[in-house]
């Protein structure tokens, strides 16, 4: 390939032109694009020379843990930025290093918010969130609206493999031009291609918002209340099924046991009926509504953090199997004796989106051997484990997920055609440089 | 022309600058003639014992009823619910249950032929025609499987009809939301692969938001499993780009899809406006305000004529430039202090009258209104060109000016009923191909739509899909690369284009693929099935 002005200068980007490495790259290499072009530069020159990049947005995201093969970091944390924000469309067009936080503000500056809340906090990136498609409470939403990360996301710029600038949908809330890469690209961690921009749905702050815990008793029947709850006249934002410690860390006042916790949103009249209506679950107690970010930023993922889904009917198993877990990997012993107090590295915790049926753990590092214990044990029937931010020996243990089939090999070498980014970070991928005739896996009906 | 002369993406990664919206894209065609301006089908590559061959052994599997290859017996097939356009089948077969289905997908791949898979062919689109290749009909696979109403979801064959399974899942309290106008004949498998939208969809989302898995029978007979109904799905999101890839990656065996809980309370309201601005007026004050109404419908006056006309009679206001139609559902309470705030924002925006339906018949009267509007626009001209387009929802008052004075250039009428709440619009032109010159000024008309419509930032379409219809329009909103990136993620799907060919992507616009590897392909499995005929046309 010919080289630009820049030479594809792919350790000093924009500056003199340097050789690229071709055997033995130099180790923790990093560079800074400073714009789309910069970074079409960069990655072709990478793929010219099968140099495997890290994608880095703000530098804080999870990366699960999971060994990214690669020597080079690019960090995109320099596009950043809003495009533009048009508050009569309800949406918001930004660069994928510009951090949540700054779009919330820009959003609510309007009445508006983004319906994006990862677990951590909005300190992160709009790229690394949309590229690991990490869903907080609002996913779990009643209210009928779609609240997953790919439901908010309208249209993305991204750099695939080949260097290529692709243009997915666009900026309109509804749109079926053309096969759909922005799902595609959603949750694909980097490994299709550099997400450099995105336009994402926005929404009206409700005219009032409340958010409301139940503490549990002991003896609550777990699934006679979650069956309840998810049938009863009820449309909150948000509904987590949460335990002691991550209830101390929302703010409730010394939980004796699990709560409930409600995030209520509508007119008056609407809010205070789901007040009314929740209280025949318990007594609620007020919180303050920023214990959401207090709640996600603490609930970030340290040592081993893991979901366990199962259809939502049968939460309450899972929820008492996540107890168990955090009981026995993560002692109160332990998790008292620590000076920090709650949400600190070494508190187990767990919650659980009510909606969707899925349990979060998190687990102190100390833990994780044991964990591995547990899992290899097995996850029970039906029961769907997902590894968010575990060590590299866990990971190893687990399956190699659903990316190492052949149509998700065909169309990472569609996207990615030498596996130059992020390889590694969904897991062992197969030696077979591209799949060829047959992409699919032959399935048993069932 | 030679594969060496296309290079491939993997040795050519990128290099061409991106075109912004609205300008054309430099051509890709790489040696193919740049006024190939409609892609033809790759066609049927078979001589005449061949294709009595692959006849012979569909009937075997389905019967010789459902097995349909005298011209005679094809007329049925030859349109969907895109006017204008004929296409004839080579044969049409209709398997009448799972392991027929399969079976029949396991044939077609073994000789090697073009498919298109299609269901109760109301699309708008163009999309299930099938160009002299095998037309495969879903209808018959209408089995629910499974409803569990304690997950709120079903499990469904393709041929299932939209409206049938909200009856089924009625008794449970639950209904399926995407609502297609097409809903009482249009199946499932049609909407996942068309993505199928609907008034409803403003709040609750489209078919895409609606499906939780998928088992899909690729066009090379081979099953697979996409997406996951009984927990959190891993790794690329292959269910999300199946769906709405109209028929191009393959057929759905059943599908997995959410149900929703009927909502506790309704409120449905009508206002009219003295101009289709004040109308968009009132759409933006709506969609600022915070409240997300189920529905939220713009009908010209044009279209209300036409409703008031028709039987369908809804008792919208004959002397209105334009009604809105708006739903707000959920809990009851707080809803009659939403149709208040309703009420005032529309007002404020100019409305002659605002009124709520009193009970359901008045709801259900003022929906057949909207629902039916498409045929009662049929009672105006013998022919309708429905169109879709979305704009950004502030552009509305813009572009609705601007589809007016492009109706008035081209000497056509415009009647505009849409979903205004998602600036998704139709535009509509009744007209009577019998008079002279007027197919063309249609069709000027719309072209001009549909660029108006890209130069607001909007799409070519919402709902309805690219199909055949569209195709010429897709270089003026994406770029070449990412046209080819299209091309590269069907051919993971479907390496030889065999599912629905010469659909949703120009084939030109596929660098790979140009270079004829599929066609090689057929023309071998034709040449191992008897040898000689012409060479593909293409």
């Amino acid at each position: 390939m010919t080289h630009r002005h820049t030479n594809g200068g792919i350790f000093i980007p924009g500056g003199p032109p340097a050789p690229l490495p071709r055997d033995t790259p130099p180790p923790a290499h990093a560079s800074h694009p400073r714009d789309t072009d910069d970074l079409r530069e960069i990655v072709r020159a990478a793929a010219a020379s099968s140099t495997p990049v890290r994608i880095v947005g703000a530098g804080l995201w999870l990366n699960g843990g999971r060994p990214v093969h690669a020597h080079h970091a690019v960090h995109l944390g320099a596009l950043g930025g809003i495009v533009e924000h048009v508050p009569g469309d309800l949406t918001m067009t930004a660069r994928a290093g510009t951090p949540l936080a700054t779009l919330q503000a820009a959003a609510r500056a309007h009445g508006q918010f983004l319906p994006l809340d990862p677990w951590g906090g909005d300190s992160g990136t709009l790229g690394a969130t949309l590229a690991t498609a990490t869903a907080g409470p609002l996913a779990g939403s009643l209210s009928g609206l779609p609240g997953l990360p790919r439901d908010v996301v309208l249209g993305l710029t991204f750099v695939s493999g080949a260097g290529e600038l692709i243009r997915a949908g666009g900026r309109v809330v509804k749109n079926v031009a053309g096969f759909d890469l922005v799902r595609l690209t959603v949750g694909a961690w980097g490994t299709l291609g550099a997400i450099t921009e995105a336009t994402v749905r926005l929404r009206a702050l409700p005219e009032r918002e409340l958010t409301l815990a139940i503490p549990l008793p002991p003896s609550t029947d777990t699934g006679a209340l979650l069956a309840w709850l998810r049938t009863a006249p009820l449309a909150p934002l948000a509904l987590e099924l949460v335990d002691s410690a991550t209830a101390r860390a929302a703010g409730l006042q010394a939980p004796p046991h699990d709560a409930i916790i409600a995030r209520l949103a509508g007119n008056d009249e609407l809010v205070e009926a789901q007040r009314l209506m929740l209280a025949e679950a318990g007594d609620p107690v007020e919180l303050d509504p920023a214990c959401w970010e207090r709640l996600r930023t603490d609930h970030h993922a340290t040592g081993a953090t893991f979901r366990l889904s199962a259809p939502a009917s049968r939460l309450a198993t899972l929820w008492d199997a996540a107890r168990s877990i955090v009981a026995t990997l993560a002692p109160a012993a332990l998790r008292t004796a620590d000076p920090a107090g709650p949400g600190a590295a070494n508190t187990g915790m767990a919650c659980a989106s009510i909606a969707r049926g899925v349990v979060r753990i998190q687990l102190p590092p100390t833990s994780a051997p044991r964990l591995l214990q547990v899992l290899r044990q097995g996850v029970p029937e039906g029961v769907t484990f997902r590894g968010e931010r575990l060590p590299p020996e866990l990971w190893a243990a687990l399956d190699p997920g659903s990316v190492a089939n052949p149509l998700a090999r065909g169309v990472r070498h569609a996207f990615d055609p030498h596996r130059i980014l992020n390889p590694g970070i969904l897991g062992p991928e197969h030696d077979s440089q591209c799949p060829d005739a047959h992409p699919s896996r032959p399935m048993e009906a069932p | 022309m030679s594969t060496s002369e296309h290079p491939t993406a993997a040795t050519t990664p990128g290099g061409r600058t991106s075109s912004h919206p609205g300008a054309i894209p430099p051509a890709t065609g790489h040696g193919r003639p740049a006024t190939h301006h409609l892609e033809r089908a790759p066609g049927w590559p078979f001589p005449e014992p061949a294709t009595r061959r692959l006849a012979d052994t569909l009937r075997a599997v389905v019967g010789d009823r459902h097995l349909r290859a005298r011209p005679a017996q094809l007329l049925a097939y030859e349109s969907d619910g895109l006017p204008g356009y004929h296409r004839r089948p080579r044969m049409a077969v209709f398997p009448g249950n799972r392991e027929q289905l399969m079976e029949v997908v396991r044939l077609l791949a073994d000789h090697g032929a073009p498919f298109v898979p299609r269901g109760a062919g109301t699309g708008l689109s163009g999309g299930a025609l099938a160009s002299d290749i095998v037309l495969l009909g879903l209808n018959r696979l209408t089995r629910i499987i499974r409803i569990d109403p304690e997950n709120r979801l079903a499990v469904v064959e393709p041929g299932v009809v939209n409206a049938m399974l909200t009856r089924a899942a009625a008794p449970h309290g639950l209904h399926y939301a995407p609502d297609p106008s097409s809903q009482t004949a249009c199946t499932i498998g049609g909407n996942v692969a068309e993505n199928a939208g609907g008034p409803h969809c403003l709040k609750y989302g489209v078919t895409l938001n609606h499906v939780l898995a998928a088992t899909v029978a690729l066009p090379d007979g081979s099953l697979v499993q996409l997406g996951s109904a009984h927990g959190e799905a891993d790794g690329y999101d292959l269910l999300g780009a199946f769906v709405g890839s109209e028929g191009c990656f393959g057929v759905a065996v059943d599908v997995t899809v959410r149900l929703s809980p009927d909502p506790q309370a309704v409120r449905t309201l009508l206002a009219d406006f003295p101009s289709i601005h004040a109308a968009a007026a009132a759409v933006s004050a709506i969609i600022a305000s915070g409240i997300v109404p189920a529905a939220l419908e713009l009908m010209d006056a044009a279209t209300i004529r036409a409703v008031e006309a028709s039987v369908y009679a809804a008792g919208y206001p004959t002397h209105a430039a334009a009604v809105l139609l708006i739903e707000v559902d959920g809990l009851a309470a707080g809803l009659d202090a939403d149709a208040r705030r309703l009420d005032a924002l529309c007002r404020d925006a100019g409305a002659g009258s605002v009124r709520v339906a009193s009970d359901p018949a008045e709801r259900a009267r003022l929906w057949q209104g909207r629902k039916k509007a498409f045929g009662a626009m049929g009672r105006m001209a013998p022919h309708l060109v429905v169109q879709d387009a979305v704009v950004p929802r502030t552009r509305l008052p813009d572009v609705l000016s601007r589809i007016h004075a492009i109706g008035e250039e081209h000497g056509v009428t415009v009647c505009n009923v849409f979903h205004a709440g998602d600036g998704n619009l139709h535009p509509n032109i009744p007209f009577d191909a019998g008079d002279p010159g007027v197919r063309e000024r249609v069709e000027r008309a719309m072209s001009a739509i549909m660029h108006a419509c890209i130069e607001a930032g909007g799409t070519i379409t919402g709902e309805h899909g690219v199909g055949l219809d569209k195709m010429r329009y897709m270089p003026l909103l994406f770029t070449a690369d990412t046209l080819d990136a299209m091309c590269r993620l069907r051919s993971v799907f479907d390496p030889l284009h065999r599912a629905n060919p010469g659909k949703v992507v120009p084939l030109r616009s596929c660098r790979e693929w140009s270079g004829l590897q599929g066609v090689r392909e057929l023309e071998g499995v034709r040449a191992a099935g008897g040898g000689g005929g012409e060479a593909v046309e293409r």
